[in-house]
């Protein structure tokens, strides 16, 4: 039997008229941006099943052509709702209609990035990423971050959706000046119309879907820590293709949580890209129901010297379905390069699946890389521990993927997201027998 | 006829796999008393000490468990906790992520069905133990078992029985692995919890342990099944002439 060629996602509705209605009325560099950027989305090919990053998930995953692209947030004085928003410096709340800045940091700028885009860096990245280069053109709500130099700062940025049949374009572009310091926690959430759940009932009308795509510049000697929370919806499509490059000194660490979302396709690009650079880039990620979680990392060493380290846990239950895809890639010339890449992941009945694709390229030599992916079940010997101290069964098993999780929690270093994450798990547990 | 023996095992047969190990084991235990379990290796000790706990691994195929009159057999092994069993096992398996202090917490309150109340309480009692089986306090802290030596993980092992306080204490191969000071501790720490409420049974390879928690009988396992049985006057004999006097008074069934 002949298998017809897989198709790529439907994006016919990303075409010029999208383009001129969202740019009806920005200012030039607005419409120079967004043309510059639809130039590029246009060249690059959909990526379909035939290639290897998208091979896992076919396109009637995404069927973003039953959504209508959003119309970008007006700016508001409304109060402020976000919780634990008394743990930061700034607050961003994005909402379907409106976004509120709150800043109290004067080492901190944050601009809608229509009214930035004559100060932002010129090193916008250029993408050969279709999502990313996406996300450049048809950005709907969009914001440029700059940190200066000084003491750590903490922003939150808040974005919640309605699940009624939009397709929204988060974009933020971040620049962390030499030797500033930033805390950046990004909540991601969907807000139901109807109870939905993690299972196979769909309709795009009562569904959200979300196009991301970051960028991180984070300078010589600066610090950047990104924790991204995707506590999505059970209805929620998401793509995001964010990129970060560190310059020489500089240091990002990188946490990304995905515990929502019915289809969750990330990619996170980070090149370290100075001497003396280093990237930790830590995920977390527990599926249940039909829920689908496809993550790609790509650690590039684009220079010598360079350090970059990753671990990336997961669990699965019910039907879902987790894949993860780790990429180490050193540049010609890149000596001296310390790369790590970890991925676990803990499969807790039979029929959820995790698929661990891990994968080297490397040009240089005198390099210390090393990578590895281990996929398995509960350790029957640490449950037996626990319940010969009394401790339940279902509360053994519960105690010990909350204690797989916390190497991962960890990593962040705000008390509040970590209760928040803690929370997270346990409430993805909490059906778990 | 008095009442039921606090702890019994009936003609008990045990298979892992489609091997026998236990062909047929009985042993009965008075309340307050202390049984030592000796045994060479592969004589199905720690099998034994395995099956009291109800360890999923392994299949009772014949006989019984009795606890106070009552069959331990259709029990999960939280349930033979909270009645009062206690394994202090042979290799403590290491469980990162998850707290000493957490855990002790989570077990006694397990245990006894009910909170401990507020964390500073409940630790202030855990700390005059720890330093009791000197036991640094940093422990509390550290991920369970990981990273802990042989004889940090055996001195965590009575830490918990002194926190649960169990009726029936079952120390599989404690000593292994034991210092002559960890040893010493580990025995104190036993001795302790030792009275009328207390019954032990220690499977030890070794009579050193015996020297310090004095039992008050005596038993072999050989091939699955107890070969000799005996005052604490054996202890002595044991250590001079090792299992082949018993070897020879068993003759070839006990292989």
């Amino acid at each position: 039997m002949h298998t017809p060629e897989p198709t790529g996602i439907d994006l016919s509705r990303f075409d010029a008229d999208a383009l001129a209605q969202l740019s009806a009325g920005a200012p030039a560099a607005v419409r120079a941006q967004r043309a510059a950027a639809f130039e590029l989305f246009s060249a690059l090919p959909v990526p379909a099943a035939r290639d290897e990053e998208w091979r896992h998930s076919p396109a009637k995953l995404f069927p973003l052509a039953d959504f209508q692209l959003a119309a970008s947030p007006r700016a508001s004085n409304a109060a402020q709702t976000a919780d634990g928003r008394d743990d930061f410096d700034a607050v961003i709340e994005i909402g379907d209609e409106l976004f509120n800045i709150q800043n109290r940091s004067a080492s901190l700028g944050i601009l809608p990035l229509a009214e930035a885009l004559a100060t932002l860096p010129a090193n916008v990245l250029t993408t050969k990423r279709k999502f990313a280069a996406l996300g450049q053109a048809f950005w709907t709500a969009g914001f440029f971050i700059r940190a200066r130099a000084g003491a750590p700062v903490r922003l939150l940025v808040n974005w919640r959706f309605t699940a009624d049949g939009k397709l929204h374009v988060p974009r933020l572009v971040v620049a962390v000046e030499p030797d500033a310091q930033l805390i950046l926690v990004e909540r991601f959430q969907g807000l139901e119309t109807e109870t939905a759940s993690f299972s196979k009932d769909w309709k795009s009308e009562t569904a959200l879907a979300v196009i991301g795509a970051h960028e991180f510049h984070v300078g010589e000697g600066a610090k950047l820590e990104r924790v991204a929370l995707h506590e999505w919806s059970a209805s929620t499509l998401c793509i995001a293709e964010d990129a970060a490059v560190v310059a020489g000194r500089g240091r990002a660490d990188w946490v990304t949580a995905v515990l929502g979302g019915r289809a969750v396709k990330l990619a996170a690009g980070c090149d370290v890209a100075g001497a003396g650079a280093v990237a930790h880039l830590s995920g977390l990620y527990f599926a249940g129901g039909t829920q689908h979680v496809d993550q790609r990392t790509v650690q590039r060493h684009s220079s010598p010297d360079t350090t970059s380290h990753l671990l990336y846990k997961g669990a699965v239950r019910d039907q879902s379905h987790s894949i993860y895809q780790g990429l180490i890639q050193a540049a010609r010339g890149a000596v001296r390069v310390d790369a790590y890449q970890m991925n676990r992941n803990l499969v807790l009945n039979e029929g959820a699946r995790a698929d661990s694709l891990p994968a080297l390229e490397i040009d240089a030599d005198d390099l210390k890389c090393s990578h590895g992916s281990a996929t398995g079940s509960l350790d029957p010997e640490q449950i037996f521990y626990l319940r010969a101290r009394g401790i339940a069964e279902a509360e053994a098993r519960r105690l010990l993927i909350a204690a797989y999780f916390e190497e991962v929690i960890g990593k962040v270093s705000h008390a509040g997201v970590q209760d928040r994450l803690r929370a997270a798990v346990a409430q993805k547990m909490e059906t778990l027998s | 006829m008095s009442a039921a023996a606090e702890f019994e095992l009936r003609n008990l047969r045990v298979r892992n796999g489609t091997k026998e190990i236990l062909r047929g084991v009985d042993l009965t235990l008075q309340r307050g008393e202390t049984h030592a379990l000796m045994g060479p290796n592969g004589s199905g000790k720690s099998t034994l000490a395995n099956v009291i706990m109800g360890h999923p691994d392994y299949e009772v195929t014949g006989g019984d468990i009795l606890f106070r009159g009552r069959s331990l057999l259709g029990l999960a092994p939280e349930e033979r906790a909270r009645l009062g069993v206690f394994l202090a096992f042979q290799y403590p398996v290491a469980v990162p992520g998850v707290s000493v202090a957490r855990f002790l917490k989570a077990a006694v309150e397990a245990v006894r069905g009910k909170s401990t109340g507020g964390a500073g309480g409940f630790l202030k009692g855990v700390r005059e133990q720890m330093k009791f089986l000197e036991i640094t306090e940093a422990f509390l802290d550290r991920g369970l078992n990981e990273g802990f030596s042989g004889g940090e993980k055996k001195r965590l092992e009575i830490l918990q029985m002194l926190l649960l306080k169990p009726a029936l204490g079952v120390l599989d191969e404690t000593d292994s692995g034991l210092d002559i000071d960890a040893l010493r501790i580990v025995a104190e720490g036993v001795n302790r919890l030792r009275g009328p409420d207390l019954t032990l049974l220690v499977i030890t390879h070794y009579e050193r342990l015996l020297k310090l928690i004095e039992p008050d009988h005596l038993h072999v396992l050989m091939n699955g099944r107890i070969v000799f049985s005996g005052g604490p006057e054996a202890v002595k004999k044991l250590e001079e002439h090792g299992y082949d006097w018993i070897r020879e008074q068993v003759g070839a069934e006990a292989g």
